[in-house]
Order: structure tokens, then C-alpha cells, then sequence
């Protein structure tokens, strides 16, 4: 080996604030995905329990019976695939951002009332944290979405229950550092209420690390969702999902790859699209955070 | 006699900052050269460029002769092989030179393993006498701490300990004690002179305080904003002093009789790397300024009257002291 | 030492419990009624009276709770309704398949992410560092479980280098594992690298480069053994997903190990099993986590010692 190690040179702050073209350019990414879901399924209808035999299988670029082009080809029961993806990311999309909604609202309260009042209240709920670590990965997720069974409220439940740690432990951890700064203390000296702090002083100050971790975590919970309609767990087969899409190619690999293929790159883009978003936001906003 | 290193107009630059501006200087074999000046005054980069440490991106020009050889000629690989045998160094803060996860036995005698093929046991063995011979106490136990179970002085040993291991004919100390408590300040100056006393090699002693030099070094080298401004031995610098920031660098040290009532600060700030002044870098501060001080960079040159080797870089060196 | 040693294990002892307690409220009391979730929709009522009187659903849940706990410390699982014979007896025969995986998986990941780590720092901002950064972004991006299709696809069915399925020989765990271990290699390659950069300013290792060693030696080990002391606890935490990765891994190549044995005995209603199966996942989790803490230790003198920081 004859690599040396160097030192990162100093980039010299030229113009703007770091990362200002990563934000724009995933945001337009995500803004793309997000106009599919919305008004995707209304220019191509899908119709989940519709059968057309004729045209199973066909391959991305060829033409049905009836003349039209299908651009991502068509599915085992002659579905057009780019209809059913457009489907699949209104139904993603949904769950991922309900799922981080409610997570995030789940980890901001616990997380405030953590950090803020301290004490016993702090002490169960880190615990709680700590044991909810104690299973690894999506496992949790598993568990809870095998008694309620698929659908799609249950899989947000699934994922916002699983997923609020990461945003109580970090709005905490802000909260402490907000909570001894010296206007939090004249605020609180000039006699304002408990709530009246938090709204003013505390919340604000958590917003960039909990944009920070939004970003971050929405990408893991459409891999989620993902991982859980392949198992069965997820969204139903009427409301197909891109999980459920992927997960459904799976016997077809060697004749229809397009099948499992594409949404699963659909898929992938849209989350690289969040993690470099993500990644954007924490230079920006906090690069203490870097480690995560 | 031939000099063992030989530094000629020196330039090193950073981009758009130029930290060493030609400077020159001798170390002869077994003499002890001082190089003072304040931080920033180029003269750590110096010697690190000298060991061939300098972060990629330094722009290196001039020459630097070892023994003969020209570093700066040749590819950096082979100023590493002299790095441990010929040339060594100790740095400023013992505690961050050393490495935290290693035995400070194991890091003094790696050198020896990994150069010259010393088993293990070796190792051990060689860790001990180096730690012993640099006077660190009950050797036997502390070559298997760790750093951080050392004193600052002790940290400092250890790090002489292994830059003595492969029997260097050049020590570069780069500012050895700056970061000690006064009274051990004193032993590892004592320790690093009789060290230097019995083995015959060279020394050279970068260092900000002038107090520390006055009885170690032979010759000083006195650096500012990357130039040499005034240089000769020793007792000839202190006692004609032909530079105003000589001067103003003896002036805020403390004499034997510590009468801090009488240090005189050096007015103003050091130069800012990127916007260096026109002319004279030191005229901002200078008292003996003159409009030629604001246009033209005085050279270094032998002062009328004075040994060859006493030389200063200044317009008026006849004004200072006077 | 000893202080820290017993206070550390006695919280893993109570995280442990806190979840068993999980388990017991997911599957005992979120579904309202177990023994109808267990029996499915289409149950009659004689059927479902049966099953609670058997599970001792009929009790009120405190009661329920004591005999649970008096259970699973007795590792008493239940009896496995698919397979017949004890829930965690059917978990343990399929461990070492899963262990083999998830140990393969680990030393893909670690080995090829502290490589790939090691030469995006060599050079920060280079197009090497630049494509592998690209590389980790996409794979954390990608589903595991698809990378996997893609994977089979690829160099089962087209190239027809590697088998497929099954677990014979050493052909079949490279698949599997390579996809299992995707994210853990991402990680391990994201903290190498940020790890060397943040030390790569230390004067410790301008101390190895005076003594003249090459800078091979200046990294490995100087500068590796001080990167490695975060790397080594994301890496524990980490392992987590490993384990929980093998429930969908396991599927996607047919491995024959617990985690495949979890997401059937899903499909089947056989909730004793997965129970053991979750319960047992979890433990190790908590036991590996336990190991990465005093393995810090070993690691980083400063904290075995006690000295300061």
C-alpha cells in the first residue's frame, strides 16, 4: 500500500451555505416522486383485481394487443408495471410520511418531556428506549405487524411505534443543551410558564436536528415498509405497495425481471434522494451530528 | 568543518500563504542551533519540512542538504529512511505525540523492531534500557503503561527515549517543553544537554523563549514571518543584538533576577499570513522604523565590525541597542 | 472494573426483562384476543374457548404475565403448533444455519468495509473517495431483500457461478451473505473513513512518520487502532440489524435458519415459535451488545484503566 493518509484540505467557504445544491437537487427528486403519487394514478388507471391474460409478461418497451406502448412493461396478470408503480409510490409515500409524522410527534413529545422535566420521567422513558433497542433492526416491526396482520394503517402503526427512539433521543439531547443556555433562564426568571418556554425558547431550537433525522429516517421506513410486504406483512395485494410489487416479481425472476426490477430502483432512488437530503441538512444545520 | 545540515533559501508555501521565505541557516555536527521565534514565525514548518512532514499541498523550493545529500532532490521515501537513523524529532505536546492505545515500551522500541528486526523480546529489553538511560524511573514497570499513565515530563522522556533509539546524528526538538510545568521545563533541558553532551550529536532547538536558549544553544537562528531576521552565536546575539525584534524578544524575558516589572511586551500582532506587510515585515511593530523599513525587505548581511557569522536582516541595525 | 462489570450486566438483565415484557404485551394484549389470532378469522367458538382455557387466556393479565415470566425464565416456550416438540428447541436446531450467515455476513463487512474505508481516506475528495461514498449512499438506499433478487439474478440465473439456494458448501453462504451484510458494510465503511479523518491530524502519527516508518505503519496499526474505537460501537449496535436482517435474508434465499423459521411460523399462526424466536434474537442482541462494551475496553486503554480522558 502506498496510500498516505491526508488531512481533508479546508474548502474555503466560497458562496451560499454548504450543501445548498444537494438540497435543491434531491428536493426536486423527491418533488418528482411525489407529483407521481398524487397525480400519477389518475392519468393511468390502475385497477388491482383486473386480469388481462392476453398481455401477461410483456417486456419494458413493447406494445400490448391493443396498440399501446407499456413503458415498464407489464406484470403476471397483464397489469401495466408503470401504472402499478405510480400506485406503489402513492401508497409508499403515504406510509412513509405517516409513519415519520407520527413517529416524529411520538419521539418530539417523549423527547421534550424527557429533557425538559428531567427526573424519573426522563429515567423511564430512556429505559423504555433502551429496551426497545434490545430488538435489533426491523424485528419489532415484525412481531407487531404479525398480530395485527397487513394493512395499511396497521403497517404506519408498525413503523411509528418502532421508529420513535432515534428522533426522543436526539430532541432530548437538544433540549438538555437548549435548557442551561442563559436566555432559556432569563425567560424563565421573568416568571413565563413551563409551556410557554418550551414553544418559545426549547421547540424552535429543535427543529434543525429534528429536520436532520426526518430526513434521514424516511428513507429507513420506506425500506421498511419494503422489507415487510415481502414478508407478507405489509400492504395487502389490493393495495399494492412497492414492497408488495417487488415481493410479488420474486417467482418470475428469470422470465420477468422487470417485474421485481424496476420498482425496486424506483424505490432506491427515492431514498438516496432522502439520505443525501438528509446528509445535506446535518452539514448544514449540525455537523456535530456527522457520527450519528 | 562541514556542516551536517545545511537549510538554503527555504521557501515553503500553502497555497496562497507563504510560511518560509528563504531561509538559511547551518547545524555542524554535535553544535546545538536554536531556532526561536513567535508562533507563526515559520520556524516548526522548517523543520518539518526537513523530516519530510509536511502535509501534501506544501510547495517546497530551495535546498536542504543532509550530510551532503540533498533531500529536496530526491524522493521523499529516502528522507524517511534517514528519518529515525540520522534525523530525529521530538514535538511540542508529549502527550498527543505518543500514541494513546499503545504501551509506551512497545512505541519506543518500534524502531528498532520494525527497522532493525529486534524480536520481541528484544524489544522489551531495548524499551528498558533507552527508558532508563532517558531517566525515567523503575523502567521495568512503566514500559508496559500506557501514555496516559505518564506525567507531562515523563511523556516527554518517553518521546526523547525513542527518538534516541536508532542513534540519530540530529536531534530536532521542536519546542520540547512549551507545554511542561516550569520546574520540569528545567530537567528536560538539562537531560536533552547532557544527552547531547554523550553521544556527540547535533541539536536543534526550536523554541519561542529566548530565557530558554542562553545556556544550551551554541548558535541562534532568529525567525520572523518566515525569515531569518538575525543569527550568529549566541553570546554575540545577546550581547550586540542587531535586530529590533532581537531586542524585543530579550526585553520580555525574564533576567535571573525575574523582575517582571521590567518585561517589556513587544507592541502589535504578529503579521496576518495572507495580507504579509510591504517591505520589512516587522516594521508595524518596529520603534526604529524609517520609510525605507515600509518599501524595502532588508536582506540578511554581515554587520560592520561584528564575527562573520553574526548577521542580521535589518536597515538599522546600528540603532538597535544603541 | 468489577463495579462497572456487574452494574453493566445487571442493566442488560433488566433490559432483557423489558423485552420479554414487550413480547408479552404485543402478543397478549394488543391483539385483544390471542387465541383468535392464533386460530385465524374462520375459528368456531367452541374452538376458541378451547385454545384461551389451554392458554390460560381466561386468567386476567397480571396473572397471565406472572406465568409468562415464570416461563420464559424457565425457557419454557410452548410447543411449536406446525412442527410439534418445544417452540425454542425448533429456533435452536436452525440457529448454528443462522450464526453461520450472520458470522459470514460480519466478516464481509467488516474486512471489505475497512478496506474501502482505509482508501476513501487515504485521499479525501478524490474520485476514488467520491465513488465509494456513492457506492455506500446507494447500497444503505437499496432494500436488502432486493439487492438480494438482484444479486440471484445476476450470478445465479445469468452468470450461473453461484448456486442459489440451500446450505451446502461454501458457494451457498456467499450470496446470502454478501447481501446481508450490504448495510453493516456501508456503515463500517462510512465510520472507517470519517474515523482515520478525524485523526488524521493527531501528532501521534507525525511521531510514526519521524521515526521513518512507511505509511503503511502509520496506518495500520497507528491510525486504524485509534479510527477503530467509534467504529467498534456503531458495529454492536449494528449487528442488530444483522440478526433482525436474517428474518427477510433467510427468505430471500431459502436459508435454512431461524430467522426463515420466524417469517413461516408467521405465515402459519405458530406464535409459540416465533415468540422463542424473537425473545432469543433479542437476548443475543443484548448479550453481543454486552461484549462490544468491554471489548471498548480492550481497545481503548483509557477506559479500562479509568484514566483521564
Amino acid at each position: 500500500m502506498t496510500a498516505t493518509l491526508d488531512a481533508p484540505r479546508v474548502r474555503l467557504r466560497t458562496k451560499g451555505k454548504p450543501g445548498g445544491v444537494r438540497i435543491v437537487g434531491s428536493l426536486a427528486v423527491v418533488c418528482c416522486y411525489a407529483l407521481c403519487a398524487v397525480f400519477g394514478p389518475m392519468l393511468f388507471r390502475f385497477d388491482p383485481v383486473a386480469v388481462d391474460t392476453r398481455n401477461r409478461l410483456l417486456a419494458p418497451m413493447s406494445h400490448t394487443s391493443a396498440g399501446d406502448l407499456v413503458l415498464f412493461g407489464t406484470d403476471q396478470v397483464g397489469q401495466d408495471l408503470l401504472a402499478k408503480m405510480m400506485q406503489g409510490a402513492r401508497v409508499s409515500m403515504t406510509i412513509g410520511i405517516s409513519a415519520l409524522l407520527l413517529s416524529g410527534l411520538i419521539g418530539l413529545v417523549f423527547g421534550v418531556l424527557a429533557g425538559y422535566f428531567g427526573g424519573p420521567l426522563d429515567s423511564l422513558l430512556m429505559r423504555l428506549a433502551d429496551i426497545q433497542l434490545a430488538f435489533p433492526g426491523i424485528l419489532l416491526a415484525i412481531l407487531i405487524a404479525a398480530v395485527l396482520g397487513p394493512s395499511v394503517t396497521n403497517v404506519i402503526v408498525v413503523l411509528s411505534v418502532s421508529g420513535w427512539v432515534t428522533f426522543a433521543r436526539v430532541v432530548r439531547g437538544q433540549v438538555l443543551a437548549t435548557k442551561r443556555r442563559e436566555y432559556v433562564d432569563a425567560t424563565r426568571t421573568l416568571g413565563a410558564r413551563h409551556w410557554h418556554i418550551v414553544r418559545t425558547c426549547i421547540l424552535p431550537a429543535c427543529r434543525a436536528p429534528f429536520l436532520v433525522i426526518a430526513a434521514l429516517h424516511i428513507g429507513d421506513v420506506i425500506l421498511a415498509e419494503a422489507a415487510l410486504s415481502f414478508l407478507g406483512l405489509g400492504t395487502p395485494v389490493t393495495t399494492p405497495s412497492w414492497g408488495t410489487t417487488i415481493a410479488s416479481g420474486r417467482d418470475l425472476l428469470g422470465t420477468a425481471w422487470w417485474i421485481s426490477a424496476l420498482p425496486g430502483i424506483g424505490l432506491a432512488v427515492l431514498v438516496v434522494a432522502f439520505g443525501v437530503l438528509g446528509d445535506a441538512l446535518r452539514d448544514r444545520f449540525d455537523p456535530k451530528l456527522a457520527g450519528r | 568543518m562541514e556542516p551536517l545540515l545545511s537549510v538554503r533559501d527555504l521557501r515553503v508555501r500553502f497555497g496562497a500563504v507563504t510560511a518560509v521565505d528563504g531561509v538559511s541557516f547551518d547545524v555542524l555536527p554535535g553544535e546545538t542551533v536554536a531556532v526561536v521565534g513567535e508562533s507563526g514565525s515559520g520556524k516548526s514548518v522548517t523543520m518539518q519540512a526537513v523530516m519530510g512532514l509536511l502535509p501534501r499541498g506544501a510547495e517546497v523550493t530551495g535546498s536542504i542538504v543532509y550530510d551532503g545529500r540533498d533531500l529536496l532532490a530526491r524522493p521523499l521515501a529516502e528522507t524517511r529512511k534517514l528519518c529515525g537513523t540520522e534525523l530525529a524529532m521530538i514535538f511540542q505536546d508529549p502527550l498527543s505525540s505518543l500514541n494513546p492505545v499503545f504501551r509506551v515500551g512497545r512505541q519506543i522500541a518500534e524502531s528498532l523492531v520494525r527497522r532493525r528486526g529486534a524480536s520481541r523480546k528484544e524489544r522489551r529489553a531495548h524499551a528498558v534500557e533507552l527508558m532508563r538511560r532517558v531517566g525515567i524511573p523503575d523502567p521495568e514497570r512503566r514500559v508496559d503503561e500506557f501514555p496516559h499513565q505518564f506525567s507531562g515530563g515523563m511523556r516527554q522522556r518517553a518521546m526523547i527515549a525513542m527518538a534516541l533509539s536508532l542513534g540519530p546524528r540530529l536531534l530536532i526538538a521542536d519546542e520540547p517543553t512549551t507545554a511542561l510545568d516550569v520546574t520540569v521545563q528545567a530537567q528536560i533541558m538539562r537531560l536533552l544537554a547532557d544527552l547531547r553532551r554523550e553521544t556527540g550529536m547535533g541539536l536543534a532547538l526550536i523554541t519561542h523563549d529566548l530565557g530558554v536558549v542562553a545556556g544550551v544553544a551554541d548558535r541562534v537562528v532568529l525567525m520572523y514571518a518566515g525569515r531569518v531576521v538575525e543569527t550568529g552565536t549566541t553570546r554575540e546575539v545577546y550581547d550586540h543584538r542587531a535586530h529590533p525584534y532581537t531586542e524585543g524578544l530579550l526585553a520580555s524575558v525574564p533576567d535571573d533576577g525575574g523582575r517582571a516589572d521590567r518585561l517589556v511586551p513587544i507592541p502589535g500582532q504578529p503579521p496576518n499570513p495572507l495580507r504579509p506587510p510591504g517591505g520589512c515585515p516587522f516594521h508595524p511593530r518596529c520603534r526604529y522604523v524609517v520609510d525605507d523599513c515600509r518599501t524595502d525587505a532588508p536582506v540578511l548581511v554581515e554587520l560592520a565590525g561584528r564575527p562573520a557569522d553574526h548577521r542580521a536582516a535589518c536597515h538599522r541595525p546600528e540603532a538597535v541597542g544603541a | 472494573m468489577l463495579a462497572y462489570l456487574v452494574r453493566r450486566l445487571a442493566y442488560s438483565v433488566f433490559v432483557l426483562w423489558g423485552a420479554v415484557t414487550i413480547v408479552f404485551v404485543v402478543l397478549r394484549v394488543v391483539p385483544g384476543d390471542p387465541a383468535l389470532v392464533i386460530l385465524g378469522p374462520d375459528a368456531d367458538r367452541a374452538q376458541v374457548a378451547q385454545l384461551r382455557h389451554s392458554m390460560g387466556l381466561d386468567q386476567s393479565l397480571p396473572v397471565q404475565y406472572g406465568h409468562y415470566l415464570l416461563d420464559v425464565a424457565q425457557l419454557h416456550f410452548g410447543t411449536s403448533v406446525r412442527l410439534g416438540g418445544d417452540a425454542m428447541g425448533q429456533i435452536l436446531l436452525r440457529l448454528p444455519a443462522t450464526a453461520e450467515l450472520a458470522l459470514a455476513a460480519v466478516v464481509f463487512a467488516v474486512t471489505v468495509g475497512i478496506g474501502l474505508g482505509v482508501a476513501a481516506a487515504a485521499r479525501p475528495n478524490s474520485w476514488l473517495d467520491r465513488l465509494i461514498s456513492v457506492f455506500t449512499l446507494v447500497i444503505q438506499s437499496t432494500p436488502t431483500f432486493w439487492a438480494g433478487l438482484v444479486l440471484l439474478l445476476v450470478f445465479a440465473r445469468q452468470l450461473r457461478v453461484l448456486p442459489s439456494e440451500g446450505a451446502h458448501g461454501w458457494q451457498n453462504v456467499v450470496l446470502p451473505a454478501v447481501t446481508l451484510g450490504l448495510g453493516f458494510l456501508a456503515m463500517v465503511t462510512r465510520l472507517t473513513r470519517s474515523g482515520l479523518l478525524e485523526i488524521s491530524h493527531e501528532p501521534y502519527l507525525s511521531t510514526v512518520r519521524a521515526k521513518g516508518l512507511s505509511e503503511r505503519v502509520v496506518i495500520f496499526p497507528h491510525a486504524m487502532r485509534n479510527a477503530l474505537i467509534p467504529v467498534v460501537t456503531v458495529i454492536g449496535l449494528y449487528l442488530g440489524s444483522v440478526l433482525g436482517g436474517t428474518v427477510v435474508i433467510e427468505t430471500v434465499f431459502s436459508w435454512p435458519g431461524a430467522g426463515r423459521l420466524i417469517a413461516d411460523s408467521i405465515s402459519y399462526r405458530d406464535y409459540n415459535v416465533v415468540q422463542a424466536g424473537v425473545i432469543l434474537i433479542a437476548a443475543l442482541f443484548v448479550v453481543v451488545n454486552l461484549v462490544v462494551d468491554l471489548l471498548y475496553g480492550l481497545i481503548d486503554p483509557r477506559v479500562r484503566l479509568g484514566g483521564d480522558r
